[in-house]
C-alpha cells in the first residue's frame, strides 16, 4: 500500500519542524528521508508512526486515513537508532513480542520468530540476551522483530548510524535485500548521503521542514534542483553568474557558454569531476584562465583548486583521476568544462 | 498469508478493549485521590485546627501560645540545639566523606557500613547509648571516675549530631563522589598547594551538597523527639512540647500551633534549597574526567586515624546498648544474662511482631504506592501528572511528628470517610508510606527515567498496550530498584518514632514506641534489649535482600539511604 502525506505541519513552540509538507511513498518502495540534523526528517517519521501528532495535515495508507488510529494499532514495524531491544528478553522473545501482542498461538509465534531470526542469520543466537550480542547483531534482531508481525509499513530511524563502519556497510545491503525479498513499503531516515544513494529507490531531501527535492539517486545527483541538494549529495562548484545587457551570462568578467540561456539564471553548478585542467586553452565550451591555488593528493584522485582570472574570489575545484600531469601551486592553468555539464541551481 | 491476515484482524479487535488513555486517567486519579486523603487532608487539618477557636476561626491559639515566654525559650533552645548539632554532624561527616571518596584508605566498605548503623536503629538509640556511656550510671562516670552531666542541652545536641551524621554523610559522599580531574590538574599545574586546591576547587564544587546536608541535619534535629525526651532532662525543645501539649494535656489547638511552627524551618530550608540549586549548574559535564587518587601515606595516616576514630564512636553506641541488654542490671550487676530478652513487661514481644508486620505491609504497599506515582507521573502523560509529581515530593519537607499529629486530627474526626481507620494498624502503615513518600518516589522515578523511552515506543509500535509494556518491559527492568525501595520502607517503618507517637493506642503498639516507654519508666536494660532486637531485624532484612539481589545478578542497587 502506498503512503500519502498531505500538508503536514508541526510546530515546536515557535519552531516550525514541518511546514505544510506533502509526499508520496509508492507501494513496495524504499524511500529515504535525507537531510541535515534539524531538517524535520525524524519528526516526520515519528508522525507517520503515530508517536507524535501533526498540528495539521493528513496521512493515509492505501485508502485509510491514519489520524484516528493509535500507534499500537497501525501495524507498522519500526527500527530505532539503537538499544531498542528489550534488555530483559532474549532475542527470540524480543521477536515474539509483537506476535504475542497480536495474540498469535505460542507455537506459531515461535516458529515465525525463528523464521525471522533465520532471515537475519541469527537463528543460532535465539536464546541470547541483547547485552550478550554485538551492536550489529542487536540491530538485526530489531529488524527481525519489526518485520515479524507482517507490518504494512517498515520505518527505519537511522538504524545504522550507531554501528561501526564495516558492520554498517554489511547491513546496508542486507536490509535492502530483505526489503526487496518481502516487498514491504519502507521509509528510512538518514543523514548519510551515501547510505541513501546505495539503498533507496526514492530519496526525499528535506530542508527546514520542507521537501527540497524528490527523486532517484541518479536524478538527484545529476539534476539537483537547488544548491542545497547539489551540495548535500556530493560536492559541486557553484558559480554566481549575471546576465549582461547583450543577453549573455557573465561569470565575473567572462561570458559563459551555457546550453540554452535564460535571463533568470543566477547560479550554475558543475561537479568537480566534470572539470578538467590544462596548461593551454582546451576545446571545451568553456576554458577559463586562472591560477592553481592548491593541489591536493587524496589517494585515488587529486583535487586542484583554481582561482579563475575572470572571478578570482570564486574558486573552482577539479577532481582529477588517473596518472595525469598535475600543475604546481601558483601555475597559470586553464579550467575547462562543457556547457552540458552546467546545471542551473535555484536558491 | 491469509491466516496471518486473519490473526491481524483478531489483534485489532482485541487491542481495543482496554483504552490506554482511560487506564492512564483512572490510575492517575486513584493515586491522586490517595494523596489527597492521606497527605493533603492531614496537613490542612493541622492548619485549620491551629486557627480553630471555640467560636469559629481566629488567631487565639497563636496569641495564647506565642504570648508566653516559655514558647520563645523553647524555640530558642530548639534552634540553638539544631544549629549546633547540624554544624557538628556536617563538619564531621564532610571529613569522613572526604576520607572515603578522596583517599585510597583500605576497608572503605567497613567504614561506610559502620556509620550507617544509626539508620537501622530506633531514632532514640543515640540517647540510649550516650546515657550508658556518659550518663549518671554510664561507663565514664561510674567506671572511669569522670564527673560528666550529659542530661540536657549537650546530651540532646550530641545525640542529634550522631543521629543526623549518616544522613549528612550520604549527601556529602554523593557530592564528593563526582569530581572533574581537569580542574584539579589545572590547579596543580598553576602551582596551587593542597590546601589552596581544597579551598578553591573542592569546597566550591561541593557547596550545594554542604547546604543540603546542613538543611537535612537541621530539620531532622529540630523535629526529632526521641532523643530529646530520653536525654533532655529539664532541657525542653519544641518537639517535646508538642508531645506534652497533646499527649499530656490534650491541648490539640496549641499542639497544632507548635506543629505549624515546626513546619516553618523545613519550608524555609526547602525554599532556600531551590535558590541554591538554581545556581548550581552542571559542575560536572559529560566531558569531565574522573579524579585519579594518588597514593599519599601522610594523607592516609591522618584521614585513616580520623575515620577509624569516628567509626569507633559510632560503633560504641550500638555496642554499649547491646552490652547493657545482656547484663543482669546495668551498672550494678554486670553478670551475663538474657533475662531482658524475656520481655515480661507491658505487652511482651507483641510490639516487636506488630512492628515487623507493619514494616512488611509498609514495604509492600509503599512500593506499590510510590511506583504507581512514579509511573503515572513519568510514563502516563495526563493532566494529573503535574500535581502528582509535586505532591509526591512534598512529604520531604514535613516533619514526621507534624504529619502524625495531622493524622490524629484528620482521622479522629467522625466526618472523615476514613474515620474507621483511626486506631488501627492500616492507618499507621499509611502514615509511614506517606511520611517516606518523597524518597521512595525519587528513587523509583530516577530509575524509571534511566529506562530509555525507546523501549516504550518500540513496544507501542509492536502493538503493545501501556499495561503490557509496563508488566513485560518496565517492571522487569526496575524490580531490583523497587526491592530496594521496599527495604527502605521496611527500615523506616521499623525505626521511626516521632511520626507514629500520636497514633499509638494500647492495641496498636509498635517497637520504637516501646523502647521509648520502657526507657521512660527506667527499664533501661529492657529498652536496650528492644533496640537490639529492632536493629537485628533490620540488619537481617538487609542481608536477605542483598543476597536475593546478588543471586539475581543485580549488584548495583543501593539499599541504605
Amino acid at each position: 500500500m502506498s503512503l500519502e502525506v498531505r500538508g503536514v505541519s508541526k510546530l515546536y513552540g515557535s519552531v516550525k519542524a514541518l511546514d505544510n509538507l506533502s509526499l508520496t511513498v509508492p507501494d513496495g518502495n524504499f524511500t529515504c528521508f535525507l537531510g541535515p540534523s534539524g531538517c524535520g526528517k525524524t519528526t516526520l517519521l515519528r508522525i507517520i508512526a503515530g508517536l507524535e501528532s501533526a498540528d495539521s495535515g493528513q496521512i493515509t495508507l492505501g485508502m485509510n486515513d491514519l489520524s484516528q488510529t493509535q500507534p499500537s494499532e497501525r501495524n507498522f514495524g519500526v527500527v530505532f537508532q539503537s538499544y531498542s531491544l528489550f534488555p530483559n528478553l532474549s532475542a527470540l522473545k524480543n521477536v515474539m513480542y509483537g506476535l504475542e501482542c497480536r495474540a498469535w498461538p505460542k507455537a506459531k509465534a515461535k516458529a515465525r520468530a525463528m523464521e525471522m531470526l533465520d532471515l537475519v542469520h541469527l537463528a543460532d543466537q535465539a536464546d541470547k540476551l541483547p547485552s550478550q550480542m554485538s551492536g550489529g547483531q542487536q540491530q538485526r534482531v530489531a529488524i527481525a522483530r519489526a518485520i515479524a508481525p507482517q507490518p504494512s509499513l517498515l520505518l527505519l530511524d537511522e538504524p545504522l548510524s550507531a554501528l561501526d563502519a564495516k558492520v554498517r556497510a554489511e547491513l546496508r545491503s542486507e536490509v535492502r535485500k530483505i526489503q526487496q525479498d518481502i516487498g514491504i513499503t519502507t521509509i528510512m531516515v538518514t543523514h548519510d548521503q551515501s547510505e541513501a544513494l546505495e539503498m533507496a529507490d526514492q530519496i526525499v531531501v528535506l530542508r527546514g521542514g520542507q521537501v527540497e527535492q524528490v527523486g532517484t539517486a541518479r536524478e538527484l545527483y545529476h539534476h539537483p534542483r537547488t544548491e542545497f541538494v547539489a551540495n548535500f549529495i556530493g560536492t559541486i562548484n557553484s558559480l554566481a553568474v549575471e546576465p549582461n545587457d547583450k543577453g549573455s551570462l557573465m561569470f565575473g568578467s567572462a561570458p559563459l557558454v551555457v546550453p540554452d540561456s535564460q535571463g533568470s539564471i543566477r547560479k550554475l553548478g558543475v561537479r568537480p569531476e566534470a572539470v578538467t585542467i590544462s596548461s593551454s586553452p582546451a576545446k571545451t565550451d568553456n576554458s577559463l584562465a586562472g591560477i592553481a591555488k592548491t593541489v591536493r593528493f587524496l589517494g585515488n584522485y587529486n583535487v586542484v583548486e583554481v582561482a579563475p582570472d575572470c572571478a578570482p574570489d570564486q574558486i573552482i575545484s577539479a577532481e582529477l583521476r588517473g596518472d595525469l600531469a598535475l600543475p604546481s601551486e601558483g601555475d597559470a592553468v586553464y579550467v575547462n568544462f562543457n556547457s552540458e555539464q552546467l546545471r542551473e541551481l535555484q536558491a | 498469508m491469509s491466516e496471518v491476515a486473519l490473526l491481524l484482524q483478531k489483534q485489532v479487535s482485541k487491542g481495543s478493549w482496554v483504552n490506554d488513555k482511560k487506564v492512564a486517567l483512572i490510575v492517575s486519579g486513584v493515586v491522586l485521590a490517595m494523596m489527597v486523603a492521606f497527605l493533603i487532608v492531614p496537613i490542612l487539618s493541622i492548619l485549620s485546627r491551629s486557627f480553630a477557636v471555640s467560636d469559629g476561626f481566629g488567631l487565639e491559639n497563636y496569641i495564647n501560645t506565642l504570648g508566653t515566654s516559655r514558647i520563645w525559650e523553647l524555640g530558642l533552645n530548639s534552634v540553638v540545639m539544631a544549629s549546633l548539632a547540624a554544624s557538628i554532624a556536617v563538619s564531621l561527616a564532610y571529613a569522613y566523606a572526604y576520607a572515603l571518596q578522596r583517599t585510597d584508605l583500605p576497608f572503605k566498605g567497613i567504614l561506610r557500613i559502620v556509620i550507617m548503623v544509626p539508620l537501622f536503629a530506633p531514632s532514640l538509640v543515640q540517647a540510649q547509648g550516650l546515657i550508658f556511656l556518659l550518663g549518671r550510671n554510664g561507663v565514664f562516670n561510674r567506671f572511669l571516675g569522670f564527673d560528666i552531666d550529659i542530661y540536657g542541652f549537650w546530651g540532646v545536641t550530641l545525640a542529634n549530631s550522631l543521629y543526623t551524621f549518616p544522613y549528612a554523610f550520604l549527601i556529602l559522599s554523593a557530592a564528593l563522589a563526582v569530581s572533574d580531574a581537569r580542574l584539579y590538574e589545572s590547579a596543580v599545574v598553576m602551582g596551587a598547594k593542597p590546601f589552596r586546591i581544597f579551598r578553591t576547587v573542592t569546597l566550591p564544587s561541593t557547596r550545594y551538597g554542604i547546604f543540603a546536608a546542613i538543611f537535612v541535619a537541621f530539620s531532622l534535629s529540630i523535629t526529632d523527639f526521641g532523643n530529646a525526651v530520653v536525654i533532655g532532662g529539664n532541657f525542653n525543645v519544641l518537639a517535646t512540647e508538642i508531645y506534652n501539649k497533646v499527649i499530656g494535656q490534650g491541648q490539640f489547638g496549641l499542639g497544632a500551633v507548635v506543629g505549624v511552627m515546626l513546619l516553618m524551618p523545613a519550608v524555609i530550608s526547602k525554599l532556600l534549597e531551590k535558590q541554591i540549586s538554581k545556581r548550581q549548574h552542571a559542575q560536572v559535564t559529560d566531558q569531565s574526567t574522573p579524579l585519579q587518587i594518588r597514593p599519599n601515606r601522610l594523607r592516609n595516616l591522618v584521614f585513616g586515624s580520623y575515620a577509624w576514630t569516628i567509626a569507633a564512636i559510632f560503633l560504641s553506641v550500638p555496642l554499649i546498648v547491646f552490652v547493657a541488654s545482656i547484663v543482669k542490671l546495668w551498672p550494678y550487676n554486670m553478670a551475663f544474662s538474657l533475662k531482658h530478652y524475656a520481655f515480661d513487661v507491658q505487652n511482651g514481644t507483641a510490639p516487636l511482631w506488630n512492628s515487623v508486620g507493619v514494616a512488611f505491609a509498609t514495604a509492600f504497599l509503599g512500593v506499590v504506592v510510590v511506583a504507581s506515582a512514579a509511573i503515572v507521573s513519568a510514563k502516563f502523560k495526563t493532566v494529573l501528572s503535574g500535581p502528582i509529581s509535586f505532591l509526591s515530593i512534598l512529604p520531604a519537607s514535613i516533619p514526621g511528628m507534624v504529619l502524625g499529629l495531622g493524622y490524629v486530627l484528620a482521622f479522629n474526626n467522625p466526618s472523615n470517610p476514613f474515620n474507621m481507620l483511626y486506631g488501627t494498624f492500616p492507618l499507621i502503615v499509611l502514615l509511614y508510606i506517606y511520611y517516606n513518600h518523597a524518597q521512595g518516589f525519587l528513587i523509583s522515578s530516577t530509575s524509571l527515567k534511566q529506562i530509555s523511552s525507546t523501549f516504550d515506543e518500540a513496544s507501542t509500535m509492536l502493538g503493545g498496550s501501556t499495561l503490557r509494556t509496563l508488566f513485560k518491559v518496565t517492571l522487569p527492568l526496575i524490580w531490583p530498584t523497587l526491592l530496594g525501595v521496599g527495604v527502605f520502607f521496611f527500615m523506616r517503618a521499623m525505626v521511626s518514632l516521632s511520626a507514629v507517637i500520636f497514633l499509638i493506642t494500647p492495641q496498636t503498639q509498635v517497637a520504637a514506641v516501646s523502647v521509648l516507654q520502657l526507657s521512660d519508666r527506667g527499664a533501661a536494660n529492657q529498652a536496650a534489649a528492644f533496640s537490639v532486637c529492632i536493629m537485628l531485624i533490620v540488619i537481617a532484612m538487609l542481608l536477605v535482600v542483598r543476597l536475593v539481589l546478588w543471586l539475581a545478578g543485580a549488584k548495583n542497587v543501593t539499599l541504605i539511604r
